[in-house]
């Protein structure tokens, strides 16, 4: 399972703090961690990180994302979602590895498409 | 063939300059780049100067002086669409630029570097009509550089103490607002890191870095004095760091846009990166 750390190899590059409050459509090549208000939508190709006060009323999309505060919106996550004890979802999740802390709230609907290789063999007819 | 533009700046360093110019006259025959040399006073400046190397057909003028005296010779050479190549030897031992460039203030090493001739395109800053290298400081300027003030700096800490937070309002790229109350905010495009924890400014990323210092109480200005009097702000927790070509400073209105404290322009205003790129010899110890 992914840990927040293995995505802490280097600061982020986007920071957004506690006392920022953001409208419109925030797009990084890098790194993003917010810690205040987004309202609009959020696209990353790296790692997201949402901090415990942070408040998001946005549709989602990164790499990889571990999440500690309240998320309000559909969340696309192409790798590992993280959601912390702290975390509030509500919106639906896309991804292909996810882990819930007990303690979150989630609600909304998860699908995660599963790889070609990891897809089950079709059981052998039983042979009389 | 190099021109050398040598700029004196303060009374204090004039009085050692004779001196200086004769050591850096030494070591350029030495080195073997030698070139016409001019000297700025009231009347020469370093404009002026500029203009007559790029009239004599300069293909090399080096600014021997301050960071100030670089920052004026790279905006005449962009306003004249020069092709030229810059150099640069900096006088003052804290010169900044000096340390992302990667030049030493030692006369000897720096003239090493300029032979070396290890030329790098830059990205430049753009405020009103004035383009920078470095950075514009958005509302009042910390202090930056020697934390001297007063003991242990003290004198220094209590004035950021006094500052009042003001609500800035940022456009960028045209795509999302960023606002927040701010002791100070700075648009970087390449900065001294030397020191830093959180790598900032680039200048040959094509992006300028914003930096926005939330309010921040007594005990959390003493806690984080270090960083504060140095000026590497994004080493404090929850300085937010964004990127951008395109920054449109909505408001307050009349809030002062400034680089090296000079005021170049007021809010509502835009920043961006600039088209034009600036050559300048550069060192192996450059920061980027």
């Amino acid at each position: 399972m992914a840990r927040k750390d293995e995505f802490q190899n280097g600061a982020p590059e986007t920071i957004v703090g506690a006392t920022v409050k953001i409208e419109g459509d925030l797009v990084s090549e890098g790194d993003i961690r917010v810690d205040g208000l987004v309202a609009g939508k959020i696209k990353t190709s790296k790692n997201l990180f949402v901090g415990p006060m942070a408040k998001i009323e946005a549709d989602v999309e990164a790499q990889n994302a571990v999440l500690s505060g309240i998320v309000k919106g559909d969340i696309k996550v192409r790798d590992s979602m993280v959601v912390q004890e702290t975390a509030k979802i509500e919106g639906n999740i896309t991804c292909s590895r996810l882990s819930i802390a007990e303690g979150a709230h989630f609600t909304g609907s998860c699908t995660m498409p599963e790889k070609e290789g990891n897809l089950k063999q079709p059981l052998p007819e039983d042979e009389e | 063939m190099y021109f050398y533009i040598f700029d004196p700046g303060s009374d204090k360093e004039a009085k050692y300059f004779e001196k200086i110019q004769g050591r850096l006259l030494n070591y350029l025959a030495e080195f073997k780049v030698e070139g016409e040399t001019y000297r700025v006073t009231s009347i020469r400046t370093v404009e002026l100067l500029v203009e007559q190397a790029l009239n004599a057909e300069a293909k090399t003028i080096v600014m021997v002086g301050s960071d100030s005296s670089l920052d004026r010779a790279i905006n005449i050479v962009i306003a004249k669409q020069a092709d030229v190549t810059l150099g640069f030897i900096p006088l003052d031992t804290q010169s900044s630029l000096g340390n992302i460039l990667g030049i030493s203030s030692d006369l000897e090493e720096a003239t090493r570097t300029l032979a070396g001739r290890l030329g790098r395109n830059l990205n430049l800053g753009k405020v009103g009509e004035h383009f920078f290298l470095t950075q514009v400081d958005l509302g009042p300027r910390l202090f930056e550089g020697d934390p001297s003030g007063g003991f242990l700096g003290f004198g220094v800490l209590r004035s950021f103490m006094k500052i009042q937070p003001f609500p800035l309002k940022l456009s960028l790229e045209g795509s999302y607002t960023a606002t927040s109350e701010v002791l100070t905010a700075q648009i970087i495009n390449c900065r001294d890191n030397q020191g830093s924890r959180v790598k900032v400014g680039d200048p040959s990323d094509g992006l300028l870095d914003i930096l926005l210092l939330n309010p921040m109480s007594s005990s959390q200005m003493f806690r984080h004095r270090r960083e504060l009097l140095s000026g590497r702000f994004q080493d404090l927790p929850g300085t937010t760091i964004m990127h951008a070509k395109k920054i449109e400073i909505l408001g307050p209105k009349k809030l002062p846009l400034s680089v090296s404290g000079q005021v170049y322009a007021k809010a509502p205003a835009e920043v961006t990166v600039a088209r034009e790129k600036v050559k300048i010899i550069v060192g192996k110890n450059r920061q980027f």
